[in-house]
């Protein structure tokens, strides 16, 4: 098996197992497990884990690292991820740049840091812990979020692009994220993107998100809907800035039949495409 | 990290208990903080739900989701995984005067069926690595369930159209659970030798001892209900491959 990401993935899913299984290599390029999932003892879980790392390039994306939070990183958890990496030889190691535990309650949630000089060297120090930890260089994930901090120095792009550069991470570039920020926090999304190291970006997530029931207006990651028009313009944009990146649709909720979130993937393909196209000419 | 630490209390405190200083920016700072209370309340009532579906339809969606806010207090999740959330749920409503009787046990059955399904994977005694063993060995031998096995006796389950669900009177009951080689869970009813039997294995005994128990429920057809159950046990895949190599 490769592993190196190429092309276009899907975020694997347990309604999609049999499908893909039962259809052909080529349907996807490699897909994306979550982590936490195959944290387990045995049983179907790593079974299937191993059936699709023989026909696929794997990457590992997690949501429990807490990589930017004041407790200690888990030391049994990173041991648990190195081995779990080990089984499955994944091509991209990721997680969100966000804190999840504090006081030792896990919140499973992806929640906003404060965006600070003293945060990004507190986050850039505790990715080598975790990079010398894994072997391998992690990406972190620009979450979606509803609040941003009083005391805030650096605005989102430039606190990503500061943590790049002093830990020396990788970015997995999530355009839905940016696309809800900017219409939360009133950023330009064009503007973010266009901010953002060339170098750093390793992967792309593309997802959908709803309006806010409460009739707030805000946007709510939901990653439960086709991605929005809106979105796939952004996508385009940041692959004209950053190339032929691996993307991927993430659905975690109202998962639709494989054929549909693959034609999905053909919009991605598509887009992807012409832009590269128009961006070699 | 004392200033960010200080700001995470102050998030945390408004997550979990609507209280707590906030440091937030904004006119709807409120709402914009309710909307993680609410997402974390949704979240981990949703991950229990899935769970304990049956724990969850017995007592309808608000009151579980009332049941698991109040369980959240004392049990607030503090491994990365959500999968281990309810390890303590089937317990904490025993102790809930106000859960219905024996709903504790349902949890119970439940929590046993995740824990079986991705229990950790191990070798299962097949018929031909015990033929080989001699007539002699055979009292000595200690037999072992697989790790993803497990046993469970309750007062308030039944099965209705084949779900088990909170029976309306007392109706002890004796359940396996198992996990077969395609990994699919399975359960069945135990007849009380057959629980008795298992029991015993689970507290180490040795083939010998498990005869003398099952004597006591078929007197000299003890040997003939050994092979019998023995014969099952080994299709069904409940016993580990280790019960040989150990000897």
């Amino acid at each position: 098996m490769n592993h190196t990401l190429q092309g276009f993935g899907l975020g694997l899913r347990p309604q999609h197992y049999a499908a893909l299984l039962d259809g052909p290599d080529d349907a996807v390029d490699w897909l994306e497990i979550v982590s936490e999932n195959f944290l387990v003892d045995g049983g179907r879980p790593l079974a299937m884990l191993d059936r699709f790392a023989e026909r696929w390039p794997l990457a590992m994306h997690g949501v429990a690292l807490d990589i930017g939070g004041s407790d200690p990183l888990d030391r049994d958890y990173l041991r648990a991820l190195a081995n779990l990496a080990n089984r499955a030889k994944p091509a991209i190691v990721s997680d969100h740049l966000c804190w999840s535990r504090h006081r030792g309650v896990q919140m499973h949630d992806l929640l906003p840091l404060p965006q600070t000089g003293e945060v990004v060297r507190h986050v850039a120090a505790r990715v080598r812990q975790v990079q010398d930890a894994l072997g391998m260089r992690l990406a972190l994930e620009n979450v979606s979020s509803y609040l941003r901090f009083a005391g805030d120095e650096l605005d989102e792009a430039a606190f990503l692009s500061a943590i790049a550069a002093e830990s020396g991470c990788a970015l997995l570039l999530d355009v839905n994220n940016v696309y809800v920020n900017a219409h939360n926090h009133g950023f330009d999304a064009f503007a973010f993107i266009d901010a953002l190291p060339r170098d750093a970006v390793a992967q792309i997530h593309l997802a959908g998100h709803s309006v806010d029931a409460l009739g707030s207006g805000l946007l709510i990651d939901t990653h439960d809907a086709p991605v929005r028009d809106g979105v796939w313009t952004l996508y385009a944009h940041a692959l004209r800035r950053f190339g032929a990146v691996p993307s991927m649709i993430e659905r975690d909720d109202h998962i639709p039949p494989l054929a549909e979130t693959l034609a999905e993937l053909d919009i991605a393909r598509g887009i992807a495409a012409d832009t590269l196209l128009e961006r070699a000419a | 990290m004392n200033a960010l630490a200080a700001t995470l209390d102050g998030l945390q405190d408004r997550i979990l208990h609507g209280d707590g200083a906030i440091f937030v920016r904004g006119a709807d700072a409120g709402h914009r903080l309710r909307i993680y209370a609410d997402a974390y309340r949704l979240r981990l009532v949703e991950v229990l739900g899935n769970d304990f579906p049956a724990t969850r339809d017995a007592l309808g969606e608000e009151v579980f989701a009332a049941f698991v806010e109040r369980y959240l207090h004392p049990h607030p999740s503090t491994r990365p995984s959500v999968r281990h959330l309810g390890s303590a749920f089937a317990d904490w409503l025993e102790s809930q005067i106000d859960a219905p009787r024996g709903l504790h046990e349902l949890a119970r059955f439940e929590w046993l069926q995740a824990a079986t399904f991705d229990a950790v994977d191990a070798s299962t005694l097949a018929i031909n690595d015990i033929a080989a063993l001699a007539p002699d060995a055979w009292p000595q031998l200690r037999l072992h369930l697989h790790p993803a096995a497990r046993l469970l006796d309750s007062f308030r389950l039944a099965i209705v159209e084949g779900a088990v669900t909170l029976a309306d009177v007392d109706s002890p009951t004796r359940w396996l659970l198992w996990r077969d080689a395609d990994g699919d869970v399975h359960w069945r009813k135990l007849e009380d030798d057959e629980a008795d039997a298992l029991h015993a294995i689970n507290r180490d005994a040795t083939f010998g001892e498990l005869c003398e128990r099952l004597a006591t429920h078929h007197g000299d057809d003890a040997a003939l209900r050994a092979a019998s159950l023995l014969k099952r046990w080994l299709a069904d895949g409940l016993l580990a491959a280790d019960s040989i190599d150990s000897h």
